[in-house]
């Protein structure tokens, strides 16, 4: 339903998601992204360049690292044209950091 | 079963500022492209024939939703500046000679859901029955403290119908006035109660200033049971989700995208937003409708299709 791929980019973090980010996918992508923020990451990027399916349940994910992350930095790389347009009917395209690559 | 809208602003009532109306009467006139109209009655058609937010109006009297069903008593939801015309317009069917049962349904006790009843004019008519029915023990009270000095002229010991204060049990069922009822607790400041209402195999849920917490799924589950299987549900749809989350999270209100994601697994027929933001004008509000369509074709996900509409003051809908 949802995989993770995680790699490190120079100091980033990437997760590589595909599939669907919903209420029974969520709370996995939440427990791993937790776990990186633990381990000290301070910049972490989500590619969602192959998530087909964006709902509440993985903005509030987002939103978490976010917060989660303080004065690092949290940002969404390459959203699907259907998940770009989630991100701007929520409001969420205004509170995050989009972006097609890394840099910048 | 019928619903009407009589007032569907959150918050505060509002009319139309001088800057939206020019706004429509520039769009209408370069709909009408240099047009030559003949007669008056062709100005009307072609008048009916712009957008919604051109020709029409999202209205601006707070929440008031009337129940129509097979019962001669009448059923209201909230007790808002929209409760005003509703008044009149019974005023005007029944006049004084005929006594009129009046029940409402009070979400909650905040001034936009309440204001209108010293303006409902039924209330000054002797022989009127008014029944209020709400979840708070203070409902009497705060409805005594409204219609008393320094806050109105008229004293609510003064007016003519009788009233009684009907408290009731969420989560409980209820038969009045043809309908079985059932109350549920909502997230909102001093507690908010929704109502379900159903007869003859039709239900309507009423879930306005009700917060939905992201992080509290088990909730979510209580409301997608509160609204199984509805043909309509009225739902607060007055933020963005980011900002119910964020900037106006613990203000009380939810948003467009939880609205259709609780419908669509309650699988609900019918959604109806509500509780207007009262600084969108008619355009932000077409938009916003549009945008909640989209969101709901894009995760849709091989479910039924969810009828999505916005409540606009004067809108009846037919169950
Ligand atoms: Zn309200
Ligand atoms: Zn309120």
């Amino acid at each position: 339903m949802m995989q993770i791929n995680t790699r490190k980019q120079g100091d980033w973090m990437v997760y590589a998601i595909s599939g669907r980010i919903n209420g029974i996918t969520a709370p996995q992508l939440e427990a791993s992204l937790r776990g990186s923020i633990d381990a000290g990451e301070l910049r972490i990027a989500a590619d969602l360049s192959s998530v087909q399916c964006l709902g509440s349940a993985g903005l509030w994910v987002f939103l978490a690292a976010l917060r989660q992350l303080g004065g690092g930095e949290f940002r969404l790389l390459s959203p699907t044209e259907s998940v770009r347009e989630v991100l701007d009917i929520s409001g969420f395209a205004n509170i995050m950091a989009i972006s097609d690559s890394l840099e910048g | 079963m019928r619903v009407k809208f009589w007032g569907t602003r959150g918050s505060l009532p509002v009319a139309a500022t001088a800057g939206e109306v020019k706004k429509k009467i520039i769009a209408a006139l370069e709909a009408a492209n240099g047009r030559q109209f003949t007669s008056n009655s062709e100005i009307a058609t072609f008048a009916d024939s712009l957008p919604f937010a051109v020709v029409g109006s999202f209205g601006g009297n707070s929440s008031c939703v009337e129940l129509i069903g097979a019962s001669e008593e009448h059923v209201i939801c909230d007790i808002g500046s929209g409760a005003r015309p509703l008044g009149h317009a019974k005023l005007a069917a029944y006049g004084p000679g005929k006594p009129q049962t009046y029940h409402f349904f009070v979400s909650h006790l905040h001034w936009d859901h309440l204001m209108g009843l010293p303006f409902f004019v039924p209330i000054y008519i002797p022989g009127n029955r008014i029944v209020m029915h709400g979840c708070h023990p203070d409902l009497e009270a705060a409805v005594r403290l409204q219609m008393s000095a320094p806050c109105f002229p008229v004293d609510f010991s003064q007016i003519g119908a009788t009233v009684e204060f009907d408290i009731l049990e969420p989560g409980r069922d209820y038969e009045i006035a043809g309908f079985k009822v059932r109350a549920k607790l909502q997230l909102h400041s001093g507690d908010s109660y929704g109502y379900r209402f159903e007869q003859a195999e039709k239900s309507v849920v009423y879930s306005t200033d009700s917060e939905h917490k992201l992080e509290n799924r088990a909730e979510q589950h209580t409301f997608i049971d509160f609204f199984r299987k509805a043909d309509l549900v009225i739902f607060d749809t007055m933020y963005s989700l980011a900002d119910a989350i964020t900037v106006k999270a613990d203000w009380g209100h939810s948003s467009n995208i939880i609205a259709v994601e609780l419908c669509q697994d309650a699988e609900v027929v019918r959604l109806a937003m509500f509780h207007h933001e009262p600084i969108h004008d008619d355009a932000k509000l077409c938009s916003l409708l549009d945008e909640t369509r989209r969101f709901e074709e894009i995760t849709r996900d091989g479910r039924a299709p969810l009828e999505i509409l916005s409540a606009y003051d004067g809108l009846t809908v037919e169950l």
